[in-house]
């Protein structure tokens, strides 16, 4: 685990614990005691605590490491072999979703039907939309509507001339980051086979955690593979300008683990919203709070609670391009009444050019 | 007896050429700039004595320029090189400085009238300069350039002041590049360094958040002959710090930066903080470190007396980010107390960002004309960095300073002198 | 003091642009000048230090007759010699020049009160010619310099000094108390940064000693006495060789030694509790152990401990000794505890770097405090326990063997050396350089340089650096053959002179001694060392010491002129 992760370049400078939500609200937890401990050796210790579930794998640890130390690989790999000891950390939700994705790798799911949007099962073009019907069940409440936004995406790809194949599943993300390859692998293949059954040439998605689960944890994946932002970027669009302030809130996966925080705000631009950026934005921007329905607690309330203080210091609607940053902010939202409205990029899209 | 050509006139360039001159063999110095003196010559004091650096350096600067033996080619590149070791031809462009030097007295008089200012990179582009200048007061020689990119005579053909009013009569707006042939029988490189430029670093904010500076531009800050002549002031109102941070390693021992360890900056920040409080005698300073670099002669004591005498707290960490409070431009620095288990906020008026040491600009340009390897990371390359310090790629030229590696002013002029007794073995020979 | 001529006194006024005249009345202070006893010529230029007021001077030197000097302008620090130049084209000796400073001092300060700062300007210049009517001729001699070396100390550095003279062309003398040359090296496995073995250097500069004829070496022999001066000093060995040599510059290139950690870490207890020379010299012999866990601890000794400086090259020493275990014993775990690793430059980190990758563990723990806070012997291991800060609590490890990094610490008989060259030693022991930044391997004291860890603890490359450069600085008074002494030496009035000794105390170049005259002691100069800095004259109580160009009359004069 030292090696993959190359924590042996680590010198101790603590820059990651330094910068770490996590460890900014609960000090017991620090990315840097935990590659320290591996070092000198005492890894029992680590596998055994329930520390190893704290880390919400959002990377800012690893964007700011001056040694190239990945944490985001170390603490997967911690997390196998802690799930190899019988430490499985505390689900979210009483883990329904682990649940589900058992489920999921199993059987398939029988495809809701959208509103608006038309779609062909024959079509070179996929939607892979991810878990969205199921956290409709869960999260009606909080007032997300996930099928809403998966019918916007096929609107949007309509618009533009496309009619894509619409695939609902699970991509095994939550799996893979905590620690159950079993389940991962049987997810993975299972994918795998359903992109070269339908032989489909190019795959879109709404959620940064299928999109980088497909590009960097398939490595047999040879579709090209967009995020619904990415594709946006490249369409002719146009909108003007109201008189509501937004910004933007780069989630984990798109952001710092995949790199890609221009598409979402050229798309922004292209229809007339003046992106006004948080304090943290970019490769600083911080983390939902939660991430792999995992150890969501008060710690994660916290990190939360100051996400939305910047952004309504800043702007009246958030902007997010990830469905689970947006299910984790309207949590808070219903039940702390704040002067902001949530949205996912393509609900505003689809709203202002549809 | 032969003559060695020098590129690069700060103080590595300058001790080899008087190395060289004082033992009769005939040098020339080629310096880019307007003035020789380097990079020490902006610096404010030198560590572990706290000498004044301009102090300390502007005697040699005048030796070297008043020595029979070396002539000094100041705004001059080197452009070619043809010939091999104990006979070679160093071509050189003499910029036009548009200043007949022979009339010249330096007195000033046109840059007080000339109406065109641009940023003083001599003082890290803190304040103005005019377009007729001297890079800073002890320059040497004290003649005056005309910038001809910016210069209104030279680009518009309108204004003309400094002709008008220099009594010397040495405006000449007719001057062209010359270009010169010099033989040499060794060449000793010493062309210096430049510094990193930490904008890329966002979790701290440098260029975005007014009181956030490098090093350099705190040198500069903190220097009597600077822009704010020795005070140091923050913004918003100009009010003197109470606290300083300085943190370490800003782009440096980084993998996607610059993998190497500058080997000055830990040495730097404590003189740093030292001479803030100096000035400021409640001024506390806290120094956020990875290992506190203190290993030459002298350094460690000086760290000690830094913490004993001069309010210095060295923290061990390197913070993650810093926060600006829009109002008070006050900086909150975020980083994780080892000692207590949690991220401590530490809220001061002055932020001092370490940033690296890199070759200087045209290193590279300079290294394919004259025929030299350089390193991995842009350095120069000795033939074998154990046994032969001094010994580029190249027989015959050789190098000295922190072209070769980050180094300090003491260990450049060992290295200049190392680099002086093989050039004057081809020199004499 | 004897005035056989009249005196005749040119004084030149330069308005230096707007810089001076634009602050002050220039045509008034040179009205003024004009009034003052023994001004013959008086002349405003624009800028003196033009071609044009350069010429004006020469000019006026032969056509008034002028015998003294004084330009008022600008600084000496910058144009002092430029004048002086004028005048000794001239035909005047240089030191008839008196400058007055009316820019820097005076123009420059005074920018809003030009009246005052015109009377300070005549000031000035009334204090100037006073003390220019006294001014004496000096002359400055050429002293010949013996070309060839002494190098003291047959190590890494003084091996490369003696061959990097010899390559230029002088005769060294090179001095080693062993038998053979190689110093601490001979006790050295590999070398870093390239594990080069540090036989096989040796080897090769050993040969290329010998195959040099201007190097002679003298082994098992030692310096016994030290006599003269920067050019002319003359050397008695001792030991197996009792030579006597006549040299013109000397090197001192004793280097250090590790320091001994007795009573630190059960040293002397435990036998697998070792310093890293001793693990050199193991590794040199082929006798490593099976090791399973080696802790190496570095600054035992050092940083505050038994000595105060941190010893540079410790950190690197074990990183190279680590990476070779993990070579011969791949399966060994091996960590460095230390405070701070001092791996500077893009070398050494990167180095460090693969040390890291390929399995060395680095633990820090604070500066200030032991590395180690506790060595036991525990069923057979030895139980390294030390504070982790960054996991605040005390852990342990069980090694097989113990490392101890000591620093290099001053050699005993570097206290003798210094006594006979009359050359200091700082506080840590080491030699004292002339200037820390800008003279690193001279001594004040003329002709006698230094290099490598007597110096201050350094490695391969910066002792052959130091080597070179202290070569470098030799070479000088020997390739131009000849010294110029300083012409403000201090003359001595034997009559006053006690003998009492305090002149030869203050000299920090060795330049003044004592000697019998007619019976008594008294002080004598030595111009060949002498720096003209009046540490002599300014403690002599008995007022017996007189420094040229700065006599006590000269600076009295000056002086009177504003006080009375």
């Amino acid at each position: 685990m030292i090696k993959k992760s190359r924590a042996y370049y680590c010198v101790e400078c603590r820059k990651c614990s330094s910068i770490c939500p996590v460890t900014r609200v609960y000090g017991k937890f620090s990315p840097a005691s935990i590659v320290e401990r591996s070092l000198v050796g005492i890894d029992d210790e680590v596998l055994e605590s329930n520390e190893v579930w704290k880390c919400l794998s959002c990377g800012l640890c690893h964007e700011v490491c001056p040694s190239g130390v990945d944490f985001l690989s170390f603490t997967r790999e911690v997390r196998m072999l802690a799930r190899e000891r019988g430490n499985t950390g505390i689900p979210t939700h009483e883990g329904v979703f682990e649940s589900i994705e058992h489920l999921m790798a199993e059987g398939e799911v029988a495809p809701p039907s959208l509103e608006h949007g038309k779609t062909d099962e024959d079509a070179d073009t996929l939607y892979f939309a991810g878990c969205l019907p199921f956290f409709d069940t869960m999260f009606r409440e909080v007032g997300f509507n996930g099928m809403k936004i998966a019918d916007d995406v096929v609107r949007l790809l309509n618009h533009y001339g496309i009619t894509p194949a619409v695939h609902y599943g699970c991509c095994g993300h939550d799996a893979l980051w905590n620690g159950d390859m079993k389940l991962f692998e049987k997810l993975r293949k299972k994918n795998v086979a359903m992109v070269k059954e339908r032989g489909v040439k190019k795959i879109i998605f709404s959620c940064p955690e299928c999109y980088r689960t497909f590009k960097m944890d398939y490595p047999e994946m040879n579709a090209e593979l967009l995020h619904i932002s990415e594709f946006l970027a490249e369409q002719k669009m146009e909108g003007e300008a109201d008189d509501r302030e937004y910004t933007y809130h780069d989630p984990c996966r798109l952001g710092r683990h995949l790199g890609i925080y221009d598409a979402p705000r050229e798309v922004l631009g292209r229809i007339g919203v003046e992106v006004r950026e948080m304090e943290h934005h970019h490769e600083l921007a911080v983390c939902c709070g939660t991430a792999a329905w995992m150890s969501c607690d008060w710690k994660s309330e916290e990190i939360r609670k100051e996400r939305l203080d910047e952004a309504e210091k800043t702007a009246d609607i958030l902007i997010t391009a990830c469905p689970k940053c947006q299910i984790h902010f309207k949590c808070t939202l219903s039940h702390e009444k704040r002067d902001l409205e949530v949205k996912d990029l393509v609900e505003l899209v689809a709203e202002r050019i549809l | 007896m032969k003559n060695v050509v020098v590129i690069g006139g700060g103080v590595a360039g300058i001790q080899a050429s008087l190395d060289l001159a004082e033992r009769g063999i005939h040098v020339y110095l080629v310096e880019k700039e307007p003035s020789i003196g380097g990079r020490m010559a902006l610096l404010d004091k030198t560590m572990s004595t706290n000498d004044c650096s301009i102090c300390i350096l502007a005697p040699k600067m005048n030796d070297c320029f008043s020595h029979p033996n070396i002539e000094v080619l100041e705004y001059s590149e080197v452009v070619g090189l043809t010939g091999e070791a104990g006979d070679f031809t160093v071509k050189v462009r003499r910029k036009a400085k548009y200043v007949d030097a022979s009339k010249c007295t330096g007195c000033g008089d046109c840059m007080e009238k000339c109406p065109t200012e641009i940023p003083n990179e001599y003082n890290s582009n803190l304040n103005k300069r005019k377009a007729i200048y001297l890079p800073f007061p002890q320059a040497v020689p004290r003649k005056a350039t005309i910038d001809e990119e910016y210069c209104l005579k030279l680009t518009k053909n309108r204004c003309g002041l400094c002709q008008k009013i220099c009594k010397a009569e040495a405006i000449d707006y007719t001057q062209k590049d010359t270009m010169v042939e010099l033989s040499a029988a060794a060449i000793i490189v010493a062309v210096g360094l430049s510094v990193y430029d930490p904008r890329d670093l966002h979790e701290y904010g440098y260029g975005k958040y007014e009181n956030v500076r490098t090093w350099m531009e705190y040198e500069r800050l903190i220097n009597a002959a600077g822009p704010t002549h020795g005070h140091l002031k923050c913004a918003p109102d100009g009010r003197r710090p109470k606290k300083i941070a300085f943190i370490q390693c800003v782009g440096s021992r980084d993998v996607k930066r610059c993998r190497w360890c500058s080997s000055v900056c830990c040495m730097v920040s404590i003189k740093s903080a030292m001479l803030a409080n100096e000035h400021y005698n409640d001024l506390e300073s806290y120094i956020f470190y990875s290992d506190l670099r203190v290993f030459s002669k002298r350094f460690y004591e000086y760290s000690k007396r830094g913490e004993k005498d001069y309010r210095i707290t060295y923290i061990h960490a390197r913070p993650g980010e810093i926060a600006e409070d829009k109002r008070t431009k006050n900086l909150t620095l975020y980083y994780e107390n080892e000692d207590e288990g949690k991220v401590d906020a530490l809220e001061v008026e002055m932020v001092v960002l370490a940033t690296p040491i890199l070759p200087a600009e045209d290193t590279v340009r300079i290294a394919e004309t004259l025929g030299l390897e350089v390193d991995d990371d842009g350095f120069l390359k000795t033939v074998d960095y154990l046994q032969y310090p001094v010994e580029t790629s190249k027989p015959g030229v050789y190098v000295a300073g922190c072209c070769e590696r980050p180094k300090d002013i003491t260990e450049s002029v060992i290295q200049a002198s190392a680099a002086a007794a093989k050039a004057a073995v081809l020199a004499e020979g | 003091m004897m005035m056989a001529e009249e005196l005749r006194i040119g004084v030149f006024v330069c308005d230096c642009g707007t810089n001076i005249a634009g602050f002050l009345d220039v045509p008034e202070v040179c009205e003024y000048a004009k009034t003052l006893p023994d001004v013959v010529y008086v002349k405003e230029n624009m800028y003196t230090c033009s071609n044009a007021g350069i010429q004006e001077i020469m000019d006026a030197i032969p056509k008034y007759r002028l015998n003294r000097v004084v330009v008022a302008s600008c600084t000496p620090r910058t144009h002092e010699p430029l004048f002086r130049k004028a005048c000794e084209d001239a035909g005047l000796n240089k030191f008839l020049f008196e400058f007055v400073n009316i820019r820097d001092q005076c123009s420059w300060v005074h920018q809003k009160e030009r009246e005052k700062a015109t009377e300070k300007a005549k000031d000035l210049v009334r204090m100037g010619v006073a003390r220019a009517r006294l001014l004496e001729p000096l002359e400055e001699i050429e002293i010949p310099v013996e070309k060839s070396s002494l190098i003291i100390g047959g190590g890494v550095a003084g091996m490369t000094a003696a061959l990097s003279l010899a390559e230029q062309g002088f005769e060294v003398h090179l001095v080693e108390r062993e038998c053979t040359l190689g110093g601490l090296l001979n006790g050295i496995n590999e070398l870093y940064p390239s594990d080069r073995d540090a036989g096989a250097l040796l080897d090769e500069m050993r040969e290329k000693i010998e195959g040099e004829k201007r190097v002679h070496v003298y082994l098992e022999s030692e310096v016994d006495h030290v006599d003269g001066y920067i050019g002319n000093f003359s050397v008695k060995l001792k030991g197996k060789s009792r030579d006597e040599l006549k040299v013109g510059t000397i090197i001192v290139a004793t280097g250090a030694q590790p320091y001994e950690p007795m009573y630190m870490y059960n040293y002397d207890e435990y036998e697998n509790v070792i310093t890293q020379y001793e693990l050199e010299r193991m590794l040199k012999e082929k006798k490593t152990g099976n090791w399973q866990k080696i802790v190496f601890i570095q600054c035992v000794g050092g940083r505050g401990e038994r000595v105060r400086y941190c010893s540079r090259i410790c950190c690197m020493n074990s990183i190279k000794n680590a990476r070779l275990l993990r070579k011969l014993l791949p399966d060994a775990e091996i960590y460095i505890i230390h405070r701070g690793m001092q791996t500077y430059g893009t070398v050494y980190e990167e180095y460090v770097r693969k040390a890291r990758e390929e399995g060395v563990r680095f633990v820090r723990v604070k500066d200030g405090i032991p590395t180690a806070s506790s060595l036991e012997k525990r069923n057979g291991k030895l139980a390294v326990g030390f504070y982790h800060p960054g996991l605040r609590r005390k852990l342990e490890i069980d090694a097989d063997l113990v490392v101890l990094a000591t620093p290099l610490i001053q050699r005993e008989d570097a206290k003798r050396i210094s006594q006979l060259l009359k050359v200091p030693l700082g506080q840590d022991g080491f030699f004292f350089e002339a200037h820390v930044k800008l003279r690193p391997v001279d001594f004040a004291t003329d002709g006698i340089f230094m290099a490598g860890s007597c110096r201050a603890p350094a490695d391969i490359n910066e002792c052959m650096m130091q080597a070179m450069a202290a070569a470098s600085r030799a070479a000088i008074p020997m390739a131009k053959g000849y010294v110029k002494t300083e012409p403000y030496t201090p003359t001595i009035d034997e009559e006053r002179c006690m003998g009492c000794g305090v002149c030869v105390e203050v000299c920090p170049y060795g330049a003044m001694h004592l000697v019998e005259k007619n019976g008594r002691r008294v002080a004598e100069n030595i111009p060949a060392a002498c720096k003209g800095c009046g540490a002599c004259g300014s403690s002599c109580v008995h007022r017996a010491i007189s420094m040229g160009h700065f006599r006590d009359e000269q600076i009295m004069a000056q002086i009177d002129e504003v006080v009375t």
